[in-house]
């Protein structure tokens, strides 16, 4: 995979794979076009020296030709860069078929990475090479931001909100994660590890059975895992919290729309607007109920802000994927 | 004063600090801008060199992480609020624009006079939130929720920029109505030298972005005092939003920094080759162009915030059009060399210094907008290079072509060529080291605002921090070359360059109302050659 890169971190992922064939194109571009016009400026400033304090120039005021070519040059020059850009956005963005999921909270200072088992790792994200992943994030606190330069992407971590990143890593290795939106003091500590492993050390990996100690320079004891996995953590919590004597699991109506076959569904409100029961959709509910009322029912749901977590609104996200 | 007719502003008045303080003359506004402004470019540069020497190794040398976050704050807002935005149109544009156009003054010499003390008492509410309280740790650009979480002196900081806001918006006010009201006889507007246009075009941004930065930072402020919850997420509020808010007004505002500057180098590039310049409509109209799709690009600055793909889809798809005048404004400045007879005294050799500097910034600005390649370059030195050849390169480096360009004016007396080459030569040497080993670094990844890094941008950093060096050398030996000229300097023509604008046929210094006699306009200002 080693292609001439000025960068010294090389490209692990699909989409760091196509960031450098474009910057390779676009740097070459762009000098091309920066050394042809600085030449013309500096031959000019050269040959046309003053000679006298009489000089006469020739009284040229504008060139139709001239500027509707430059004109012409420059928007071929930038339409074709936005389409590259539209088109290698729209693919790194859209979701593939089959992604293995991973949530990540981002706090001061640090990454808690959770896995659908259960498992939370700081600062410590285990992804299986050449399957897609998906990032599902979200702050505590302030913004941050989940960067991996060897992925080439990154995607700014918002409280109240989730954010997604898609990425597929074509090559094992440890890679550097970098919190990239200023966020306080350690905001250039807040860092950790991606450890991209080969399909045998991910299978070896989720069944416990990989060293995780690492020598990284960041190298954090991974949290104590869990004995439960996200999914059915988030039964217990829709369980205590009461959710269920509103909201059935078996698809009856009751006082509230039921979660079976929720999630990722489209969802008729009130005053006729549909909208996707997605992430943001689900914490939305759960924390500002009276924003979106689903038609048919009353606006009865109070508010779980402050009881409820930034991990049990995951938890339970995830008992609702598992309930189709 | 019937004989002020004769006697060059200095001299028209009083000797004594009461001159200055209580002037209506827009000449001498512009000189104190001048000083304040200059002032301002050293203070933030002081603290950039602070930042470079903590980043000129890994591990902290000097500073601990919360006062080196302070520290690049205050580089980023004293440079944005206290030098860049007021300098040009606060020193040229104050002095030059009147007389471009035949006048005796601005519309409003009392509004303009506030303009001033707006700005000195917006630096002195900054002032005290620096020195007595603990300053700003935010980044310039404030965003929330740190912005309203952190401990540090926020609310002195966006009060004194809101201050600062009015300065702006009056300038701004004052200079169209002084261009639409008070051209002299014959200069119809295309007569108007290109620089007028620029400011024009400055001035109507000035006046319909900054009142957006004025009600952000008192939303900011109200939240901080009142915990009204328009950003913060646990009150209901959306983070985000302040960004839309910050960004509707600043990407705006980086066309205020830099339009007047192009308006510096088209003078300069025209007279300094005594040829027409190429293009006079397309350039006049490219910077109106410039101003107004301005402000159809902010998101540009957004792409990885969560704000969607549709939105981002458009941001970049606009932002790309910004590119086609900028690079018209470059063609016209080139082809305006051909067959010139160029004279490559100091404001030119910083004219074709900024054609090299902002050709960099503008080609970085083209790969910063597509969408795919901003995933990874936000937030990184890339983007901090990108801005600093347009903003450093671009708006600063015009400065200084326009101060050496019209100082012989504004003193009476000529700089000295050969410190002023001199110190194109340090700073233009200084200011590529500095920022293409930062264009490197951003490649590799190294992320922005970090007070600490990997050692795999070692080399960057340290390049990078010895190219400032050169730059501090550079732009004091401006600082040095203008104050002793202006006690030493021989005697100065009226028209050392044979420029042809009207600022041209005044005494140098000019005299109090500018001219003896209202000048009346038969031609445009740039008729060098031959006509065809």
């Amino acid at each position: 995979m080693s292609k001439f890169t000025l960068n010294q971190l090389p490209s692990a992922s699909a989409s760091g794979d196509m960031f450098e064939n474009f910057i390779n194109v676009a740097l070459i571009v762009g000098t091309v076009m920066f050394v042809a016009t600085m030449a013309v400026v500096f031959y000019f400033a050269w040959k046309y020296k003053r000679r006298t304090e009489n000089d006469v120039t020739p009284y040229i005021d504008g060139n139709y030709l001239v500027e509707f070519s430059g004109i012409f040059l420059i928007s071929i020059w930038v339409a074709v860069f936005f389409l590259w850009g539209w088109r290698d956005y729209s693919y790194i963005i859209t979701p593939r078929q089959d992604e293995y999921e991973i949530n990540v909270i981002g706090q001061q200072w640090q990454w808690q990475i959770q896995y659908g088992s259960g498992k939370t790792y700081t600062n410590e994200a285990y992804l299986p090479v050449d399957r897609p992943v998906r990032f599902v994030m979200t702050s505590k606190d302030v913004l941050h931001s989940f960067f991996v330069p060897e992925f080439r992407i990154k995607q700014d971590v918002v409280p109240g909100q989730y954010t997604t990143l898609h990425v597929t890593p074509n090559v094992p290795g440890d890679y550097h994660i970098f919190c990239a939106e200023y966020c306080g003091t350690a905001h250039s500590k807040m860092l950790g590890t991606v450890h991209v492993l080969s399909k045998e050390d991910f299978q070896k990996w989720e069944d416990g059975l990989l060293e995780t100690k690492k020598e990284t320079a960041q190298a954090i004891e991974p949290a104590a895992a869990r004995t439960m996995t996200m999914a059915e953590s988030g039964k217990h919590i829709f369980r205590s919290k009461a959710c269920v004597t509103c909201h059935s699991v078996g698809g009856e109506r009751a006082i509230g729309p039921t979660v079976r076959g929720l999630f990722g569904s489209n969802v008729e409100l009130a005053g006729g607007t549909m909208v996707k029961a997605d992430e943001n959709y689900i914490r939305e509910s759960i924390m500002d109920p009276m924003k979106k009322i689903v038609k048919g029912y009353a606006p009865h749901m109070p508010t779980f802000r402050g009881m409820l977590s930034d991990e049990d609104v995951n938890d339970l996200i995830a008992y609702f994927k598992t309930l189709k | 004063m019937s004989h002020a007719a004769n006697i060059n502003f200095y001299k028209a008045a009083k000797p004594g600090i009461m001159s200055w303080v209580y002037t209506l003359d827009h000449k001498r506004i512009g000189l104190m801008y001048f000083a304040t402004t200059m002032l301002s470019l050293c203070v933030g540069g002081i603290f950039a060199l602070l930042v470079r020497l903590e980043l000129m190794f890994p591990g902290q040398q000097l500073f601990d992480a919360n006062m080196y976050n302070k520290i690049f704050t205050l580089h980023g807002a004293v440079m944005v609020f206290w030098f860049i935005i007021p300098a040009i149109p606060g020193v040229l544009g104050n002095f030059f624009l009147p007389i471009m156009i035949g006048a005796k003054d601005v519309a409003f010499p009392r509004l303009n006079l506030l303009s001033y003390y707006l700005l000195l008492l917006g630096m002195a509410i900054n002032l005290y939130g620096i020195l007595h309280g603990d300053g700003a740790d935010t980044g310039w650009t404030f965003y929330t929720p740190y912005s309203i979480k952190t401990g540090t002196a926020v609310v002195s900081m966006v009060l004194g920029v809101f201050v600062m806001g009015f300065s702006s918006i009056l300038t701004g006010l004052n200079f169209i109505a002084t261009v639409h009201t008070l051209r002299c006889p014959g200069m119809s507007f295309f007569r108007m030298p290109l620089f007028v246009w620029a400011i024009y075009s400055t001035a109507v941004l000035q006046v319909l972005a900054t009142p957006v930065i004025g009600i952000t930072t008192v939303l900011l402020a109200l939240e901080r005092f009142m915990g009204i919850g328009f950003f913060d997420p646990k009150l209901g509020g959306d983070p985000v939003l302040f960004q839309h808010f910050f960004w509707f007004y600043s990407h705006p505002a980086v066309y205020i920094m830099i339009l007047p500057g192009m308006g510096i180098i088209s003078e300069v590039i025209t007279t300094m080759s005594r040829k027409t310049i190429f293009g006079y409509r397309a350039i006049a109209f490219s910077s109106l162009g410039l101003a107004l799709v301005s402000f159809l690009v902010w998101g540009h600055h957004m792409f990885t915030s969560g704000q969607s793909p549709l939105a981002n889809y458009i941001f970049s798809l606009i932002t790309m059009a910004t590119a086609v005048p900028s690079a018209v404004k470059m063609f016209n400045w080139t082809a305006t060399l051909y067959k010139g007879s160029i004279s490559l005294k100091t404001p030119m050799l910083y004219a074709l210094g900024f054609l090299f500097t902002f050709g960099i910034g503008g080609i970085t600005g083209i790969i910063l907008g597509t969408l795919s390649a901003d995933l990874h370059f936000h937030d990184t030195y890339f983007v901090v290079a990108h801005f600093h050849y347009v903003m450093m390169g671009g708006a600063a480096i015009a400065l200084f072509s326009g101060i050496f360009y019209w100082f012989p004016k504004m003193s009476g007396k000529m700089y000295h060529e050969g410190m002023g080459q001199l110190s194109f030569w340090l700073f233009i040497f200084g200011f590529n080291v500095t920022f293409l080993a930062q264009f490197v670094a951003g490649l590799g990844g190294m992320p922005r605002r970090y007070h600490d890094y990997d050692p795999v941008y070692a080399t960057w950093n340290l390049i990078s921090t010895v190219g400032s060096w050169f730059i501090a050398a550079g732009i004091l030996t401006i600082i040095v070359n203008v104050i002793y000229s202006m006690k030493n300097g021989p005697k100065a023509p009226s028209n050392p360059w044979g420029g042809k604008s009207l600022e041209w046929t005044t005494e140098s210094p000019p005299v109090l109302e500018n001219f003896a006699v209202v000048p009346t306009v038969t031609a445009g200002p740039y008729e060098y050659g031959v006509k065809a």
